[in-house]
């Protein structure tokens, strides 16, 4: 494999994609991308087209594709990490289509943040892994502490941060990150810290109209910020 | 902890630069990710607004 046959397209061997099983689904949001859905809901159920506009070559979808495959195995990482206490991750592109603008992802169950208040009446709580049970609002702020932290400690620079790009899962509970065209890696702390914190001002706008506790919401997202490892670390000290 | 852990541990500090490595390794594209090229193709027009 190289650039020149990733331009190509690639699709995971393992996998076996029929497009007739996709049906296209109008984003609730107004956006660069048309989704496809399967309705069979298998591992692969969720394709993105961009338009003509973007960069003809279309080796921008091959990086997004790339920073696909990277975040999603360092998210994984972190989850280990975090010991399963908390999901956080990014959907695992399993093919690029160059030629046609579209990328195969994992398809990433749950609600995107910026219309959540709208999908969500409903639900008020969230039962973490360890069996705790919380107000929703506070589990979001606690993942979107973790996901700033992360950001963080890696450099990591969506460039395009925002409540649309979040999926949150209440079930599982799970974060998902996704829309990567413009990450890469910036080393420049404050810029990357400046997304993260709009994000989560627009996050406390939408919790404050749910009537939730701000301060208590500050304190969650201050403690998913904490309890992300440094890279640093002595695992040995960090054991006791 | 034991050893084995320790080693679990280490093998899980893979960090955003390192894991560009390995995942360019797979598919043997060579990803410079603090500076947004794949095999030498620069893509910091795709980045108009990231200041370096």
């Amino acid at each position: 494999m190289s650039l020149d046959k990733l331009m190509r397209g690639y699709v995971n061997p393992d996998l076996d994609i029929d497009m007739r099983a996709f049906n296209v689904m109008k984003s609730p949001v107004p956006c660069s991308s048309d989704v496809w859905i399967s309705p069979s809901q298998s591992n692969i159920i969720k394709k993105t087209k961009m338009p003509g506009k973007r960069p003809q070559n279309g080796v921008k979808m091959v990086w997004e594709f790339l920073q696909y495959r990277i975040l999603h195995e360092l998210f994984k990482e972190y989850g280990e990490r975090l010991r399963d206490q908390f999901r956080i991750e990014v959907p695992s592109a399993v093919g690029v289509q160059p030629r046609d603008w579209t990328i195969y992802t994992e398809f990433a169950p749950g609600f995107i943040l910026s219309l959540f208040d709208e999908h969500a009446k409903d639900v008020s709580e969230v039962k973490h892994l360890n069996e705790i049970t919380s107000p929703l609002e506070s589990s979001i702020a606690i993942h979107l502490g973790i996901i700033s932290r992360i950001k963080e400690l890696e450099g990591i620079y969506h460039h395009d941060y925002s409540l649309s790009h979040l999926i949150f899962d209440p079930n599982t509970p799970t974060l998902n990150m996704f829309d990567l065209e413009n990450t890469r890696y910036l080393n420049d702390k404050e810029l990357v810290a400046a997304e993260s914190r709009k994000v989560y001002g627009r996050w406390l706008r939408i919790a404050r109209n749910r009537g939730a506790d701000l301060r208590k919401l500050g304190c969650c997202y201050e403690f998913g910020r904490d309890i992300v490892p440094k890279k640093s670390q002595c695992w040995l000290c960090r054991d006791g | 902890m034991n050893l084995e852990g320790i080693l679990f541990q280490k093998k899980a500090s893979v960090g955003y630069v390192e894991m560009a490595r390995k995942v360019g390794e797979e598919f043997d594209v060579n990803i410079q990710i603090t500076k947004g090229i794949v095999d030498g193709y620069d893509l910091s027009l795709a980045h108009p607004k990231v200041k370096d």
